[in-house]
């Protein structure tokens, strides 16, 4: 008879227990150490506290900031803010497409809270905001920390000139509610005379704005803080605009700024976003800008796209048509393309939409001719301007002008952007009179910014400014004409309302009147 | 039964024994019930009166067993046949009787009971008679052991006395022989069978039978540890091999497909693909919603279609906290255990299982042909404002003949293409899906090998699967081998393993080959010119030519080692100290290359996109345990302690480059591109880490009560320092009253247990670092800089828990024919984790937080019954129903609402995956569709503020949700938006039924589910009316003045001016659906027969897949929803084994 053999333990359990005690002092070792085995560290990822922790990595942040900010001048950002104004419109085929985005020229019920449209351009600026409020706070140097004053001050000053009240971004005294305008307007200016006061006088990389883009600014924050804020301020415009004039030089051919085959970080520009060919520093805005017809024959052709934006009636027509343009003045071939006939002869035809605008003039500010033939017009990657010397001229006037010195205001607009604009002599019917008066000056410089600084991005803003906006939109945008619903209300953009069910300190009732 | 005596009481040898079992030398006693009695009086007490006059002695022996109950056992060799005795007594003791034959021969005689041993006296020996009976006897007992499904001989089996510590083991030939005394019970265990235990009554030779035993003992493997299944207490499902066997797939959920209560599967109808897999509804809002896999001991959270399932012994799903505990750390949304096969003992065996299916759509055409689409076109455009409306009011009087004479089809006009004039007229409609997809061949073969000795088994198999894609050019290979090995090295130590490696290799197709074939144009003719194609005039550039599509190769290639090792060594009865290492790598190869000569290419202007990415994934368990149990009397005890660590670490290395001389090279050289500038590198790396600490122990009283209690300590990279570690509890007690004296008197169950557990499970299953603010690098134009990844870092998350309560009761009657299976669960889940989208005032888009708390409530019925038990005819049906509700208790603060924001802009609310208080996970939140407006409505219409739409009667109209008088009342809006319903089911499941008459069976499973909503895009976008864009066949019904009573809006061009179909519930489907799933013919053929044939079984099988689906969803499928229509296979397979 057999037994099982595994009953035999006797002996072997000395040996057991031996190895029993290793394996318990193997466990306790472990789990000494088990804190360490639990850490795991990103290793391709910085951490917030190694971001500021160090002015050499927040330079490297800021340079995203940059980016981020040039971002919401590309791809359709470039556009969205002119759409339902007196210079652009939507095309047919868009309007007929996107009732949400038709809205936005329309001015009817869809142009709500819930415009996602708008809710987008929102979003993309607040996060913004918030880091260069941080690196103000946490950056080393009066340099870096001037760059974030400017940068918050700029992203700041564009929400609540289209929003209105906006919520104050400060680290140590955050005010999350929307605050009223004289407040954020102080906050605004005290971040940019900080900027004009700190900020590296050059940079030698260009997408590092330097201290004059502060001061530039500063000045048409001043021009434009809203009346009832008490603080718009044009002789501190002027004083501002004078220190920075001297610096640049207007280019002699116009047209010159809008070709991207050549240099165009010219004397002229005080700060451009900086784009090139490549994704994803490609602007991409030609492809909302350009005509579905010529896309449609040829998607590399550098003035195809599809008809986001197009220059209104009044932005493409003669005066005698009643349109803008006077003859002889080398800024609406500049501005504006009128001949869709491909470099190779083809003449493109209505494509299957049947929308005849898309054979109407286009514009022609973002084309990129080193694309043609090679790459699609997305593929646009020439600098998109934010501030330019004749911006600044044209403001500077306006200021003068509001300050009752009209025939200075003549003198530098003739002598300067107008004379530029007719290829360096402005020919005698077209300079405008000394004894303007001030009125009227108001009316010119209008137009004189539309023609100089058409699609550049600062329409809505001078409307509003001005107080043209409902009127002049009513005039000459074909689709809020026809709608007619457009009201006062509609110089502000309503609060989005992801904004408002998303955040505690935003309700329904803070929404913009009328919306 | 045997019954035979033997001559010899003594050890033989075994060949002797042999030959004594030859009859000549036997004798046998027929016609006596030769059972025991227990009391049986002896030769001392019993009185018989006798009278014979010269008779043999055996005469003498029958007449004494003719009157009473004792038996003569002798061999006729002993008796002297010349002898004649003469007794005559009366009421004499048959010991006294016998006492005088022994004295007047020379024989002996000793009484055991009923038998009466007949012997030879030794020489001098006077006359003997004994009465054996206040001895122990021992019995001497042999047989042969055998293996139940190869009758071939089992060496080794261990045949042990039950109580007692002796035994013996069978020979090579499978023989044994035991001496046990009377009433004994004998234990026969082998590794890889199921023991038996054997009452060894009054026979002599007992030849056994042992069934292998699929799920290896029933011991399934866990984390660092083992367990009997039959000690859980709580919920679980078990799914055995022969029921896998019964669906001839290739991938685990699929097979588990309406064969366990509460796991809700979707598959994917890709081949390759992965399908969805929910256990009891939905728990994490969104982080490890699915279960685990625990295969062999080692996590696995993705890739299981990796696993080949014809290695698959069983799979276990664990449902409730008790179950999931040892899987503490990962096991809060279930967990689904696989055990793969092992070796059996005894002589080795071959399998082969292999099956050839061929696979098709079935519903791809749900849309318009041609002509219809003409029409559909032509009623568009008059319904148009700008197109009919403005031709009309130009030319007052005008006919619908003139309109499409004039405008239509006049000269100049662009509405529609030359093409489409063309085909229309020709009566032509073309099918762009037939082109792309075809008609797709599977096949998978299995090859195994098992054997094993006492001191171990193996198990190595080879799996091959090859199966066409639907749509051309795809295919998915599938190469594996395992070897599962067990061995022991010591009497008290073993070491195993369990390794395997796949190897898969897919091609595959974009999904715009399909997407845009089945948005073609049915007017445009097939050609694989085009570079795009086009409705009307309409050239899109975004419809690639499917045909052109065709040539991008794709191809990725997948490896996986799977590994678990482990050493056990036994120091004391009962305890086992185990220590396993795992390692589980995947490294994956994707290559992609876009050749120079299609739209993708032209539209990006590249001449020759190819793409490398390299993906890595490691991961490495240690598992350590010590086990203890002990068995006193009735107690029953186990316990474990339990500690494991583990490490998951991903990287990826990816290349694109741009711009290639040449197509020929595909991805191969990327050297060979030559936009140096357009070069695009990327990786990255992460990793985390798990640390667990587990106690447990198992208390069992007489079969009757049984307690288990789990604690675990779990620790996980993913939380910051100081919120590392969870604990979580757990106990389960059951209570089978079917062992309770009052049940079994009743007789009514086998098994009436009722169970209850209560625990707490950990979930941590977010992104790595997810408790950082993290900070991105990025190139740009020259210089590298640091973004945010738009996601706050939140310090103090923590471990997302649930408690979970489960109540279940097993049932077993009618001789366990018929077994259920209920249980009842309720789970609270808080602390959930979840991706939250932030207000850009706060510097973020998103957060992961602890937010808020879901319960998740629910009912399980599984019911299995053999409603026909004969020999050559059986019948076993089986169903399972389940159905759970969900419902979220508690946001963060007051909120009542979390809104999940998306679209061109990411700020639209969706209309999935917002969370409501008081509402289910699964909502679906949008306006409510009203009625179509019929012309009698238009006043109300025109009274109505719209958000930039003008609507016409056969428009759709969303429903106001304010009453007359309430702020709101007559203006559709946000404030409109409500909750249309839930994606949930309110019930869903399973039921099979399998005939089987003689080797034949019929084997149908079908599923089910009822009431879950669901969102077809792919429906509502065939219904935007357009006719521009593909359209449903419902558009057939669609209203026009004269066909007003009907669901259907009317055509209209101008289709963002009214709310299209997607913009209200209109187009929410009804997902409830009956399908039957599998349809298996099989034959197994007789083992003789398949002797013959060399082998030990023979099976041949036909099986049909997804054979019809009832449902009245309009997309392609109500289950796997609209990226394909649902496919179906038919199978032809074999499997035998010799």
């Amino acid at each position: 008879m057999k037994k099982i053999a595994y009953k035999d333990t006797k002996s072997i359990s000395k040996s057991m227990k031996k190895q029993f005690i290793n394996f318990l002092l193997a466990a306790s070792l472990c789990m000494s150490s088990c804190s360490g085995f639990l850490e795991e560290e990103p290793l391709t990822q910085l951490t917030e506290e190694d971001i500021y922790g160090s002015d050499a990595k927040i330079e490297l942040l800021l340079s995203g900031l940059y980016t981020q900010w040039r971002n919401t001048r590309q791809d359709r950002g470039a556009l969205i803010f002119t759409l339902g104004s007196d210079e652009g419109k939507q095309g047919s085929q868009q309007v007929h497409e996107v009732n949400d985005q038709a809205a936005l020229d329309k001015y009817n019920n869809a142009l709500s809270a819930t415009n996602s449209t708008l809710a987008g351009q929102w979003n993309k600026r607040w996060p913004i905001v918030w880091s260069a409020a941080k690196i103000y706070k946490y950056a080393g140097s009066a340099e870096l920390k001037a760059e974030g004053a400017f940068l918050r001050a700029a992203l700041t000053y564009e929400l609540a000139m289209l929003w209105g009240e906006v919520p104050i971004i400060d680290v140590d005294q955050l005010l999350q509610e929307r605050q009223p305008l004289t407040d954020v307007f102080k906050f605004i200016i005290a971040d940019l005379e900080y900027a004009s006061a700190n900020m590296p006088e050059t940079q030698s990389d260009k997408k590092f704005p330097v201290r004059n883009v502060a001061k530039a600014l500063l000045g048409k924050v001043y021009m434009s803080a809203p009346v009832e804020t008490g603080l718009r301020d044009y002789a501190k415009a002027v004083a501002l605009f004078d220190q920075v004039i001297p610096q640049y030089s207007l280019i002699p051919n116009y047209a010159d700024l809008y070709n991207a085959s050549l240099d165009q970080n010219t004397s002229e520009v005080i700060y451009a976003f900086q784009f090139v060919n490549i994704y994803p520093d490609n602007n991409m805005v030609q492809h909302h800008a350009g005509s579905r017809a010529v896309a449609d024959l040829d998607g590399n052709t550098y003035f195809g796209g599809y008809d986001l934006l197009l220059p209104t009636e009044y932005c493409f027509k003669e005066k005698s048509q009643g349109g803008v343009w006077e003859p002889g003045d080398t800024r609406k071939e500049a501005s504006i393309r009128y001949d869709l006939t491909l470099p190779d002869g083809r003449v493109p035809r209505l494509t299957w939409t049947g929308q005849t605008d898309e054979l109407d003039p286009h514009i022609r500010k973002f084309e990129d001719i080193r694309t043609q033939g090679k790459q699609n017009f997305w593929y646009s990657g020439g600098l998109i301007y934010y501030l330019r010397l004749s911006d600044i001229l044209l403001s500077k006037a306006e200021c003068l002008n509001e300050q009752g010195q009209t025939a200075a205001a003549v003198q530098l607009v003739n002598t300067t952007v107008r004379s530029r604009a007719f290829g360096g002599t402005l020919p005698p019917q077209y300079a405008w009179p000394a004894g303007m008066s001030q009125n009227d000056f108001r009316t010119q410089i209008l137009d004189e910014r539309m023609r100089e600084l058409c699609f550049e991005g600062w329409r809505r803003i001078d409307l509003i400014r001005t107080g043209k906006f409902v009127e002049l939109v009513k005039e000459r945008n074909v689709w809020a004409r026809t709608e007619g619903t457009i009201s006062d209300f509609h110089i502000r953009y309503p609060i989005p309302d992801s904004e408002i069910k998303q955040n505690e300190f935003i309700d329904e009732e803070d929404q913009n009147p009328g919306y | 039964m045997d019954f035979i005596l033997l001559r010899q009481p003594l050890c033989v040898p075994k060949l002797l024994i042999r030959a004594l079992l030859i009859p000549a030398f036997l004798i046998v006693l027929p016609g006596k019930n030769a059972v025991a009695s227990r009391n049986a009086e002896t030769i001392s007490q019993v009185r018989i009166d006798l009278s014979v006059t010269n008779a043999t002695v055996p005469e003498i022996f029958d007449l004494i067993e003719s009157k009473t109950e004792y038996t003569f056992v002798y061999d006729d060799r002993i008796i002297d046949q010349d002898l004649k005795i003469s007794i005559e007594k009366s009421n004499a003791r048959i010991y006294d009787i016998l006492y005088e034959i022994s004295a007047k021969s020379d024989l002996k005689f000793k009484q055991i009971n009923e038998i009466i041993n007949v012997a030879r006296k030794s020489r001098n020996e006077k006359a003997k008679v004994e009465i054996g009976r206040d001895q122990p006897q021992l019995i001497r007992v042999s047989g042969k052991i055998t293996s139940a499904d190869t009758n071939e001989p089992l060496p080794g089996v261990n045949v042990i006395i039950k109580g007692s510590t002796s035994g013996t083991i069978t020979d090579f030939d499978g023989v044994y022989q035991i001496d046990v005394p009377e009433n004994a019970v004998l234990v026969c265990s082998f590794i890889g069978y199921q023991k038996r235990e054997i009452t060894v009554g009054n026979q002599q030779v007992i030849n056994i039978t042992m069934e292998p035993d699929i799920t290896s003992l029933n011991e399934v493997i866990v984390v660092g540890a083992s367990f009997k299944q039959r000690d859980l207490t709580g919920a679980t499902v078990n799914v055995n091999e022969e029921t896998l066997r019964e669906r001839p797939v290739t991938s685990i959920n699929e097979a588990l497909q309406g064969r366990a209560a509460g796991v809700y599967i979707q598959n994917n109808p890709q081949p390759g693909g992965q399908t969805t897999i929910k256990v009891r509804g939905n728990n994490s809002m969104q982080y490890g919603a699915n279960p685990i896999y625990v295969v062999d001991g080692i996590v696995m959270d993705s890739d299981f279609n990796m696993i080949n399932l014809d290695d698959v012994a069983s799979i276990n799903v664990l449902k409730d906290a008790s179950s999931t505990a040892l899987y503490g750390s990962r096991g809060a949304n279930g967990v689904i255990v696989i055990t793969t096969k092992k070796g059996t003992g005894g002589i080795g065996r071959v399998s082969y299982d292999g099956w050839f299916g061929v696979q098709e759509f079935t519903n791809e055409s749900i849309t318009l042909g041609a002509r219809d689409m003409y029409d559909l076109r032509v009623d568009a455009l008059e319904n148009s404002a700008t197109v009919g409306g403005a031709y009309y009011a130009q030319h007052p009087g005008a006919t619908r003949e003139d309109f499409i004479n004039n405008e239509l089809l006049g000269e100049g006009k662009l509405w529609i293409a030359d093409y489409e004039k063309e085909s229309y007229q020709n009566n032509k409609s073309y099918d762009w899906i037939k082109e792309v997809s075809r008609a797709a061949l599977q096949q998978n073969h299995n090859l195994s090998f098992s054997g094993g000795s006492d001191k171990g088994t193996y198990y190595m198999s080879f799996g091959y699967t090859d199966q066409e894609g639907l749509i051309e050019n795809s295919n998915y290979q599938k190469y594996s081998g395992r070897i599962n090995a067990e061995q022991f090295l010591k009497p008290w130590m073993k070491i195993g393993t369990s390794t395997s490696y796949t190897r898969s290799e897919e091609v595959l197709v974009d999904d715009k080959v399909f997407g845009v074939a089945r948005a073609a144009n049915p007017l445009l003719p097939i050609d694989d010119e085009y570079l795009y194609l086009a409705w009307g005039n309409n050239w899109d550039i975004n419809m690639e030519n499917p045909l052109k599509t065709l040539t991008i190769d794709r191809d990725r290639l997948k490896s996986r080692i799977l590994s678990t090792n482990y050493l056990r060594i036994t120091p004391l009865e009962g305890m086992n100290i185990r220590t396993a290492f795992s390692v589980d790598v995947v490294d994956q190869e994707y290559y992609d290359y876009i050749p120079s000569n299609i739209q993708q290419a032209y539209r990006d202007s590249y001449r020759g996109k190819a793409v490398h990415n390299f993906d890595h994934s490691l991961n490495y368990q240690w598992d350590n345990s010590i086990t203890y149990d002990k068995t006193a009397n009735k107690h029953v005890f186990s316990g474990l302690l339990s500690m494991s660590v583990s490490k998951d670490m991903f990287k990826y290395t990816n290349v694109s480059a741009r711009d290639f001389p040449i197509d020929d090279f595909s991805y191969y050289n990327l050297g060979a591109a030559f936009d140096k500038e357009n070069f695009t590198l990327g990786s990255d790396r992460r990793a985390n880490t798990l640390m667990s600490f587990v106690g447990r122990g198992n208390y069992e009283y007489d079969e009757k009560y049984m307690a288990t209690v789990t604690a675990r300590y779990d620790g996980s990279s993913r939380f910051a320092k100081g919120h590392k570690w969870g604990l979580f509890p757990s106990v389960a007690l059951a209570w089978n009253l079917a062992n309770e004296n009052f049940m079994k008197n009743a007789g009514l169950f086998d098994l009436a247990k009722f169970r209850v557990g209560y625990g707490t499970v950990g979930n941590q299953a977010i992104p790595d670092y997810s408790f950082y603010s993290l900070y991105n690098p990025a190139y740009s134009d020259g210089s590298v800089y640091f973004n945010s990844t738009g996601l706050r870092g939140t310090r103090n998350l923590q471990w997302e828990s649930q408690e979970q309560l489960n109540i279940g009761l097993d049932l077993g009657f009618l001789d366990n024919k018929v077994q259920a299976t209920a249980e009842y669960f309720h789970i609270v889940n808080s602390n959930l984790l979840m991706r939250r989208s932030l207000s850009p005032l706060s510097g973020y888009s998103q957060a992961i937080e602890n937010i808020g708390e879901m319960t998740n409530n629910g009912v399980e019925l599984t019911v299995n019954a053999q409603i026909v038990n004969k020999n050559d005819f059986k019948w076993d049906v089986s169903f399972n129903i389940s159905a759970d509700k969900n419902e979220i208790t508690k946001l963060y603060e007051d909120v009542n609402a979390i809104y999940s924001y998306g679209g061109f802009t990411g700020t639209d609310i969706q209309r999935e995956g917002n969370f409501f208080l008081g509402e289910s996970l699964n909502t679906i939140y949008m306006l409510e569709f009203d009625r179509i407006i019929q012309e009698q409505d238009m006043d109300y219409v025109n009274s109505l503020e719209l958000p930039g739409k003008t609507l016409q009667p056969g428009d759709i109209l969303p429903k106001d949700q304010q009453a007359e008088g309430e702020d709101g009342y007559g203006v559709i809006d946000e404030n409109d938006r409500v909750i249309i319903g839930k994606k949930d089911p309110k019930f869903y499941g399973g039921f099979s039924s399998k005939f089987a008459w003689r080797g034949l069976s019929l084997n149908a499973v079908f599923t089910y589910s009822s009431g879950a909503k669901a969102v077809s895009g792919y429906y509502e976008g065939l219904m935007s009316g357009t006719g521009y864009g593909a359209a449903h066949t419902d558009m057939l019904n669609r209203w026009t003045p004269t066909n007003t009573n009907t669901n259907v809006p009317r055509a209209t061009y101008d289709n963002s001016i009214r709310f299209s179909s997607g913009e209200t519930s209109w187009g929410i489907q009804d997902a409830s659906f009956l399908r039957l799933a599998t349809l298996t013919l099989a034959y197994d053929f007789p083992k003789t027969l398949a002797k013959k044939a060399g082998m030990e079984n023979l099976r041949i099988y036909t099986t049909g897949n997804n054979v019809f689906l009832l449902s009245d969803y309009k997309g392609y499928d109500p289950e796997n929803g609209d990226n394909y229509p649902t496919a179906r296979m038919f199978v032809f397979g074999i499997n035998f084994s010799f």
